[in-house]
């Protein structure tokens, strides 16, 4: 990793995304203090002291292990023991939809109740800030949608910020409100969910169809730089970036000089836009043997 | 700084040593041990048809509890024990280690080296309620059945070892199960895993033979510094104990303590430094 400075909010759902290999479960494990670093410092909750900034952090790192001859309810009880938190064990079950389970030993567990499991862990101790790696890893689709709500109500209800790495883009786009993307080991974008869709900077791209193409080329050019054509977008409109004018006064514009406006629509980019725009599927290419 | 939790922590190991099949077949065997130091001493003590020299074996053999009591040690310090304790020790810190369950303990808000001393601790009250379990069923059925050492039992006159020596020897033995608990938490964070521990060891432990081997002969040529160089291997700082009932060797138990403490402190220092998978 380089230089990699992530700015996690309280109260965030940020969501970590990176190609495979990207280094998001390194930076992971760098936070948790699981690996060394060469340099850099990691800050949670205005704490740097590497134990004690674990004191308020739940975590999930890859897939959760457990002890498998044990029962889920005996794993989590382990785990209160080093949490040094002796409550919360059947409620972090219930949340997670494992207390009928509870009993029962983990090797007769599915890879999906394993993963609740594991995200029931992270939540012993009463944690304020909660770090998962792939949290929905090995669940259907109903199990996903579960978690996706549990996280949510975490950071609603319960005040916990919440990191969350993946690699299922829409997942992130549909519950995150902040996102990273990383990409060997950089961190290539940064931000709101929305700001980061509705365009990078001011620019906000907009498919424009007209009647008289030639003319409004001409009403462009004329516009010094404020509107710029970016390309040519379905059915023959134009795909047109707009930077210190907004859509109103473009249609204005176009409307006075006599050309008349077919469409007008605001382009938004999906989050796997943004990530194969930001990240190089070239290199992930070459990356792989 | 010790974490507040500590105990809760050792309370954790507790549990995983003594549900796990090596906690468990290790206080099996140390009954077994004990039983069957007392079954074997009952038909010695009875025998009248097997003779060495002309005597018979109920002669030779002195029938006492102390007597079953060191039998019992013997039988429990020889080989299975110890390889059952070395699993135990194996299987916290290098099984944990391969299979990421010791992650999930590191990446709690406590010093690296308290997550050791808890196992370390676990397993080593694994070792002392085996010997207490190994000493409590031939002592005291040993007890009833043959009674305590009396002068002019037995055809041969000797003095008998008194049940404070044979207490000696089972604390000795302790000493010497901590010495091979910290020697397996060391090779634990080197090899990584439980096979790759008792391989280790293994190859160790002959190697320290060899070398005893060629001390022995060095001192049998009259050079000093082999004799003095003896009770610092391996294999004699970890047999400690032999002594029981006749006399202990001080220079075993120093060496032993070192290597206690080098171990303690390599795994340690190890642990810190390394990135955990």
């Amino acid at each position: 990793m380089r230089g990699l400075d992530l700015d996690v909010k309280v109260g965030d759902l940020y969501g970590f995304l990176g190609p495979n290999g990207a280094g998001k479960t390194t930076a992971i494990r760098c936070i948790l203090g699981l690996i060394r670093r060469d340099a850099g410092e990691v800050e949670i909750l205005g704490e740097r002291n590497p134990v004690r900034q674990r004191v308020g952090v739940g975590s999930m790192v890859e897939t959760p292990r457990f002890h498998e001859w044990l029962s889920g309810r005996a794993n989590l009880q382990l785990a209160c023991a080093y949490a040094g938190n002796y409550e919360g064990v059947e409620e972090a079950l219930t949340r997670v939809g494992l207390i009928e389970r509870a009993s029962d030993p983990v090797r007769g567990y599915s890879l999906g109740m394993k993963q609740r499991l594991g995200i029931a862990r992270a939540l012993i101790g009463n944690p304020k800030v909660l770090i998962l790696d792939e949290p929905t890893n090995g669940l259907d689709p109903r199990g996903m949608r579960e978690i996706r709500d549990l996280l949510r109500e975490l950071v609603r209800r319960d005040k916990l910020t919440v990191f969350v790495s993946s690699h299922l883009l829409a997942e992130v786009e549909a519950m995150c409100n902040r996102v990273g993307i990383i990409d060997k080991g950089v961190l290539k974008a940064e931000g709101r969910v929305t700001e980061l869709l509705a365009g990078r900077g001011d620019v906000l791209e907009v498919e424009l169809g007209v009647t008289d193409k030639p003319a409004a080329l001409a009403v462009i050019a004329a516009t010094n730089g404020r509107v710029k054509l970016v390309g040519d977008a379905d059915e023959g409109r134009l795909l047109v970036g707009l930077s210190g004018i907004d859509v109103a006064t473009l249609n204005k514009t176009l409307v006075d000089a006599g050309v008349g406006v077919t469409a007008l629509l605001s382009r938004t980019r999906s989050l796997e836009d943004l990530f194969l725009e930001v990240t190089s599927v070239e290199d992930d290419l070459q990356r792989k043997p | 700084m010790i974490p507040a939790h500590f105990p809760w922590m050792v309370w954790a190991e507790l549990r995983k040593v003594y549900t796990r099949g090596s906690g468990i077949g290790a206080l099996l065997i140390a009954a077994v041990m004990g039983l069957g130091a007392v079954a074997a001493m009952y038909e010695a003590g009875h025998n009248d048809t097997a003779q060495i020299n002309g005597a018979t074996l109920a002669d030779i053999v002195a029938v006492n509890a102390v007597e079953v009591g060191g039998w019992a040690l013997n039988a429990r310090n020889f080989f299975v024990l110890p390889l059952f304790l070395l699993l135990a020790t194996a299987g916290t810190v290098a099984g944990e280690l391969g299979n990421r369950t010791l992650r999930e303990d590191l990446v709690r808000p406590i010093p690296r080296w308290s997550a050791l001393a808890s196992r370390m601790i676990a397993v080593s009250s694994l070792s002392a309620l085996t010997l207490l379990i190994t000493g409590a069923v031939s002592f005291l059925p040993g007890l009833v059945l043959f009674g305590m050492p009396t002068p002019g039992t037995g055809a041969v006159p000797v003095d008998y070892p008194t049940a404070s020596q044979l207490g000696m020897g089972y604390l000795a033995s302790f000493a010497s199960d901590v010495g091979l608990i910290a020697i397996a938490v060391m090779l634990s964070l080197v090899v990584r895993s439980v096979g790759g521990v008792v391989v280790t060891l293994v190859l160790i432990l002959m190697a320290d033979l060899a070398v005893r081997g060629v001390l022995n002969l060095m001192s049998l040529a009259q050079i000093q510094v082999a004799a003095q160089l003896l009770p610092w291997t391996l294999g004699n700082a970890l047999g400690c104990w032999q002594g029981w009932s006749t006399h202990f060797e001080p220079m075993r138990f120093l060496a032993l303590t070192v290597v206690i403490v080098a171990c303690t402190a390599a795994a340690t220092a190890r642990l810190s430094r390394m990135d955990v998978p």
